[in-house]
């Protein structure tokens, strides 16, 4: 009889039940897709991204779909971190998943009092400070594609959350692995890859960008090759763990990303397309380690890296 | 609720680029409300938002205009084949108000009043039903069929009055100034239908078509703006709506 794999992930010290997590907003603040997904069997959800304050978000249409793949422009629309600790933690926290909140802010202040504010809320296992959305005009991407600055938010994050901090990285940067550096150098525990590509579509009857905010995120199929590559190097190179994304719809896709140096996983856009597609993962992943020769989730992790290379030796691949 | 797989039994094309796929819908064709949508997978990363066109006994009707990949994908479909489809979704029109009611449909809108039509046979309803050109004007005969004379437009004159059908709205209240009205359409339509029932002080429901994600309210793309200074800046289509009482959206007083 063959031994069942063992699906345990770590993410630094938070230990999860299997590798797969709901990508930040994709899932919304939990409730929405309870008829649809097995909630309690989800390695973790990170919830949609939470401000200071109410964001109105960008005008509609706000989701265009390309080939395989999605742009879109939400524009970080959320009801504030007090009404999210009202109206959303009490469910979240009752589902006994791994729950994981994206911080947003225009300002490095903005980014201090939500993790200052969550940091006196149980039930909640890291923060996911997000620098990388490219679909607002402030804050954001911009602190992700400077390591100065990348710097200040997570140094301001971490000094106040009083739990792992995680750091989302963008990938519409050359400089990915300086601004990597910048969060593990602040205290960051961990690194999450990739957010969306900056993107846009032409609506050819309307003579316009087909999204009310201009241009959009890209994420879908078409962006795995690239959430890939960042992962791979990144995980190599800064001596984090790493949450990957970008694309994954199977655990083929999954076990990909874990063997380039992934310790878990996050599924986003496919959940729209296939609301099991995170349990569907989880379920196909035994079966996808065994036939790679993998007993366990841990083994994989990184298996596609090179052995016998130090950090100091690895080729200057970016 | 689960996605699930239903079978096409029947495939039908009413107009140039229209499609109605009926399909066998088991326990689902008893709990639809008129105005509630299906989310269809559609070959691609998104599925579409499908309103029913009509129930009959177990089999529903999904009639759609092909304006993409997606809605081209699916008009391929053939019977036999199964669809994934996720629903129902959403909030659908109220039950029949007191009084004369009006089914205004403009387009690709027409198809949830037909069930709706089709859903409260006792109501006192008028039709008026308009689209851009001939081939857009849809399921007439099918009003027709449950003895309903819906008065017709077209922006081009090629069938019925040439105009807008909020034009026949506005004829309308003249007789029935006790009248209310189910909508759907397009939003410049569903605006000046807004509009036209504030000014009579008559109940509206609008029902709105947005690009669509996740469909259950998660993902925030579908919105529509609320009333300015109303209590929220947007509503979602595919969980608040997508039919909306008019003061939902346009507040209190005349937009």
């Amino acid at each position: 009889m063959t031994p069942v794999a063992d699906l345990t992930a770590r993410v630094g010290e938070i230990v999860l039940p299997n590798p797969v997590l709901a990508a930040s907003g994709t899932f919304g603040f939990g409730p929405e897709y309870q008829s649809f997904v097995e909630m309690s069997r989800l390695g973790g959800i990170a919830v949609k991204g939470v401000a200071v304050e109410p964001w109105p978000g960008n005008p509609p249409p706000r989701v265009w779909e390309t080939p395989s793949g999605l742009l879109n422009s939400i524009g970080l629309q959320n009801p504030g971190v007090e009404a999210f600790i009202r109206d959303d933690l009490p469910f979240l926290r009752a589902l006994g998943v791994v729950l994981v909140v994206n911080v947003i802010g225009h300002t490095v202040d903005e980014y201090r009092r939500v993790s200052e504010r969550l940091a006196r809320e149980s039930g909640i296992a890291a923060l996911e400070v997000n620098i990388s959305c490219p679909n607002i005009k402030e804050g954001g991407m911009q602190f992700g594609h400077d390591p100065e600055r990348a710097f200040e938010v997570v140094r301001a994050v971490v000094e106040t959350a009083g739990r792992p901090v995680w750091v989302k990285l963008s990938p519409n940067t050359d400089r990915v692995l300086e601004v990597g550096e910048a969060a593990r150098s602040a205290g960051a525990a961990a690194l999450s890859a990739i957010n969306t590509l900056v993107g846009m579509a032409i609506d050819l009857d309307l003579r316009r960008p087909a999204l009310g905010g201009g241009s959009g995120g890209l994420s879908g199929p078409a962006i795995r090759p690239v959430g890939v590559r960042v992962v791979y190097e990144v995980s190599r190179r800064i001596g984090l763990p790493v949450v990957g994304m970008g694309g994954i719809e199977t655990a083929r896709d999954a076990l990909e990303y874990l063997m380039a140096g992934a310790s878990a996983v996050m599924v986003g856009t496919a959940t729209f397309g296939r609301p099991d597609a995170m349990t569907r993962v989880i379920d196909e992943l035994p079966d996808a380690l065994r036939q790679y020769g993998f007993a366990s989730v841990a083994e994989a992790v990184g298996a596609a890296h090179p052995r016998g290379r130090t950090l100091e030796g690895a080729p200057d691949e970016y | 609720m689960r996605a699930v797989r239903l079978t096409i039994v029947e495939r039908r094309a009413p107009a140039p680029e229209h499609v109605e796929l009926m399909v066998d819908a088991k326990d689902l064709a008893g709990r639809l409300v008129p105005g509630q949508f299906l989310h269809v997978a559609a070959g691609g990363t998104l599925r579409r938002p499908l309103s029913v066109s009509r129930v009959e006994g177990a089999r529903l009707g999904m009639l759609f205009r092909v304006v993409g990949a997606g809605t081209a994908w699916l008009a391929e479909r053939d019977v036999g084949e199964t669809v994934d489809v996720m629903g129902p979704l959403g909030q659908g029109y109220p039950p029949p108000p007191p009084g004369p009611l009006a089914l205004v449909g403009g387009g690709v809108g027409i198809p949830p009043l037909f069930f709706y039509a089709q859903r409260w046979p006792d109501a006192a309803l008028s039709v008026l039903l308009g689209a851009r050109d001939h081939d857009s004007l849809i399921m007439v005969d099918d009003f027709r069929g449950l003895g309903l004379r819906p008065g017709l437009c077209t922006d081009d004159g090629s069938r019925g009055k040439r105009g807008r059908v909020t034009g026949l709205l506005r004829d309308w209240f003249l007789e029935h100034p006790d009248g209310s009205v189910m909508a759907c359409g397009p939003a410049p339509m569903l605006h000046e239908v807004a509009r036209l029932t504030a000014a009579a002080g008559r109940p509206a429901w609008l029902g709105f078509e947005q690009r669509m994600g996740c469909g259950v309210g998660a993902c925030l793309a579908c919105v529509v703006p609320g009333a300015p200074g109303g209590d929220r800046v947007w509503y979602r289509v595919c969980t608040d709506g997508p039919v909306f009482a008019r003061e939902t959206l346009y507040g209190e007083g005349r937009p």
